[in-house]
């Protein structure tokens, strides 16, 4: 075993690190930090930067335009960049549907969409999810008729993230007959701008516009723009959601997260001292960290290949991961005591309603998140999905 | 960065399960710890190298780091393993901190000739590792004299000498002791774990000196961090085994017309076992991954791990002993040993709660 990281990949971090003071704009960071979704504008802007560095998608590997980084540089980079708050690129195109185009796609879908992923010229979002096909989204029932060569695609998704702002959507439909539910659907790219698709906002418990719902009414889609084989888009589903072990930890951002919760206890005052001086606060606030620490090397496990049984390992990363971000966040919201009460609006991104008299610099921004990330034990496969795939490694062997 | 076993530590693993597998059985077991435990398993592992492993080869040892010794003691807690084993690390850490001749000549005694030492550094009303010793060192001609009380010095009656803290004129002092000699009342008694602790008198006791003042701190830290990579390991093991058993009774136990393991509760529930011998092994990564590093990075993570090596032991065969039922009460079923096992583990050299204000202290 080697614990420390190479000469390389310490020049690295540092490499990454002076980019970043450079070049990431701080009214972006200063928006991130403070725990709103990043409009479209700061993703753009942010992308096509990191793009003219090639940085913009740090998992692809050199043949498609990626920076071709090891599982450690790229962990280096999402670190460094979740430390200096960057906003996270929308995770849609880069770490989801592109690597299913360039590892099953055709050389056309290659070509055409690929580069305008990177480039942040396309934004996609994911219509897999539907009222009825929640944790279980195997039962989907959008459906894709052929005719001729093409799909006439008719049915409901939910819950879709950016699809307000999205070009393209990855869209799981069924399109053939199939005794297993799992078979007979297919992995369709639709453009948005077709007129039979219809994009109806969900207001959540953030007060944020962040997800939505879509409708599909007799939407062509032409053969070409079918994944891989039809019938199999079970499979390419799946490698899109297994491509991505150790995301789902949320690692990075709950670190920074930590040390936000940190000032916020630091600067918050209770009996003439600082919230953070208060030991019942501290050992709550160490128990965290000790379990944070902890899931960092779980996710440096999974990266060098050291666990046993990556299923499981990553629905444990995902347990694990989603309830150490909600302690955070809760330990957070405690140190502001009454202060998260008021309704802050983000004054930045429109009029809003009014600010309260008092508005701590800490508060806004704060709450929604929390709310928000409530979902984080919800989406990508709810804790129990998770407990159900750990058993099923678990009597396995 | 990579963190896979190489091919030997890989070979060590699978050799030590095998020979814990086969020699020290549960049945094996059980005969070795009714009295005490029995010279012969110790004589086996010293002839396997176990206690030099992680020492010096110019000790005798043969070379290995902490993540050797952390296989071994994983290993051992898979199997339930009582001895002098851990006693003797902590105590050899502690000595090669110290350095000088003596200390040296001591981590040859353990490296080559199976020398088992215990520590002696709790007293009665204690609550852990860091509590400043209250027994008192005089200095008499060339030697010292102790006076006070140990308490819970585990492994003491098989030791071939112990390590006694106390307090002398500039801080602290390590001091050396043989067991039987006089001016020293001893009482032995079992652990609710089968292990073996004592509890000592120390009047006007004649100790030679080890290491003293701020040397003798960090030879205890050091002693302290391996005690914390020891039991975080061997807690790995325990949850481990602990897991499978529990496992394989749930899938052959039936009520209602089903297999235990057929209820989703039974299968979340083990589910949840699992994602924390997961959380267990990586903290045990990163508290290996300090070795090298600054003496404040390896306190954080050291007692990090302990705290999650008491609470995960404690909780996954807690979990496991309930999943038995009525069963998992009996001293014949391997679950009621994993759980005491643990509940020793978890209080050892301190609990939990005395950890997690350490760690509470160092937060900034």
């Amino acid at each position: 075993m080697d614990f420390s990281l190479s000469p390389d990949e310490r020049a690295f971090r540092e490499e990454v690190r002076a980019f970043l003071r450079e070049r990431l704009p701080k009214d972006i960071a200063r928006r991130h930090a403070r725990g709103y979704h990043p409009p479209k504008a700061d993703l753009i802007r942010w992308q096509v930067i990191l793009h003219e560095k090639g940085w913009s998608a740090p998992g692809w590997p050199r043949e498609w335009g990626g920076p071709g980084w090891s599982a450690i540089q790229q962990f280096i980079f999402e670190d460094e960049c979740a430390l200096a708050d960057a906003p996270l690129p929308s995770p849609f195109g880069l770490k989801l549907v592109g690597p299913v185009i360039y590892t099953f796609g055709s050389d056309e879908q290659k070509a055409k969409y690929l580069p305008k992923i990177l480039s942040g010229e396309t934004f996609w979002c994911q219509g897999f999810s539907e009222p009825g096909s929640g944790s279980d989204l195997a039962s989907l029932q959008t459906r894709g008729e052929r005719d001729g060569g093409d799909f006439v695609v008719n049915g409901r998704k939910i819950w879709t993230t950016e699809a307000h702002f999205a070009d393209m959507m990855f869209c799981l439909a069924r399109t053939e007959k199939s005794e297993r539910q799992q078979d007979g659907i297919s992995f369709l790219l639709i453009d948005m701008n077709d007129p039979g698709m219809t994009v109806r906002p969900i207001a959540t418990i953030d007060s944020g516009h962040t997800v939505n719902e879509v409708f599909i009414d007799d939407v062509r889609v032409p053969g070409r723009d079918l994944v891989g084989e039809p019938g199999k888009g079970w499979t390419y589903a799946k490698f899109l959601l297994d491509n991505e072990r150790t995301t789902n930890s949320f690692v990075h951002r709950s670190k920074r997260d930590f040390r936000r919760m940190m000032d916020i206890a630091r600067a918050a005052q209770a009996d003439g001292g600082s919230v953070l001086e208060d030991e019942a606060f501290r050992r709550r606030a160490a128990r965290v960290e000790i379990d944070l620490k902890a899931l960092e090397w779980a996710v440096l496990r999974m990266l060098s290949g050291e666990v046993p049984d990556p299923s499981a390992s990553a629905s444990a990363l995902k347990l694990k991961g989603s309830s150490i971000q909600h302690e955070i966040l809760d330990l957070a919201i405690a140190a502001m005591g009454p202060d998260i009460i008021p309704f802050y609006p983000d004054t930045e991104q429109g009029p809003g309603d009014n600010l309260p008299f008092w508005t701590p610099d800490e508060a806004p921004g704060l709450m929604a998140q929390y709310l928000y990330r409530r979902a984080g034990t919800i989406y990508a496969g709810t804790s129990e999905v998770q407990r159900g795939i750990i058993y099923k490694q678990l009597s396995r062997r | 960065m990579d963190l896979r076993p190489n091919e030997q530590q890989s070979m060590l693993r699978d050799s030590a399960r095998r020979f814990l597998g086969e020699a020290y059985d549960f049945d094996a077991r059980r005969k070795d710890i009714v009295g005490n435990p029995s010279p012969g398993l110790w004589k086996v592992v010293t002839d396997l190298g176990w206690p030099g492993a992680a020492l010096p080869e110019d000790a005798g040892g043969l070379g290995g780091s902490v993540v050797e010794y952390a296989i071994l003691m994983e290993e051992m807690g898979r199997s339930l393993y009582v001895g002098p084993f851990l006693s003797t690390a902590i105590c050899a850490a502690a000595l090669r901190s110290a350095e000088g001749p003596r200390a040296s000549e001591l981590v040859a005694q353990i490296a080559s000739n199976g020398a088992k030492v215990a520590l002696a550094h709790g007293e009665p009303g204690g609550r852990g590792f860091f509590d400043r010793p209250t027994a008192v060192a005089r200095g008499d001609g060339d030697g010292y004299r102790i006076s006070g009380r140990k308490r819970l010095v585990h492994d003491l009656a098989a030791a071939d000498f112990a390590l006694v803290t106390a307090a002398i004129a500039d801080g602290v002092g390590l001091f050396l002791v043989t067991p039987d000699i006089s001016g020293l009342a001893r009482r032995d008694y079992r652990a609710i774990d089968n292990g073996q602790a004592s509890d000592l008198e120390l009047d006007g006791t004649p100790a030679e000196l080890i290491v003293a003042g701020d040397a003798a701190q960090r030879a205890l830290d050091d002693g302290f961090y391996w005690l914390s990579i020891g039991l975080g390991a061997e807690a790995v093991g325990i949850a481990e085994g602990a897991l499978s058993h529990t496992s394989d009774y749930v899938g052959v136990r039936r009520q209602f017309g089903r297999m235990l393991s057929d209820f989703q509760v039974i299968q979340h529930r083990l589910a949840d076992m699992f994602v924390e011998i997961e959380q267990l092994k990586s903290s045990l990564l990163g508290a290996m991954s300090t070795h090298g590093g600054g003496p404040l990075e390896r306190m954080r993570a050291a007692l990090g791990l302990k705290v999650l090596a008491g609470q995960v032991a404690a909780k996954v065969c807690g979990d496991g002993l309930h999943l038995h039922g009525g069963m998992g009460m009996t001293d014949e079923m391997p679950i009621s040993h994993f759980y005491r096992r643990a509940r020793v583990l978890e209080a050892q050299y301190g609990n939990s709660d005395y950890f997690l204000a350490a760690y509470a202290r160092l937060l900034d």
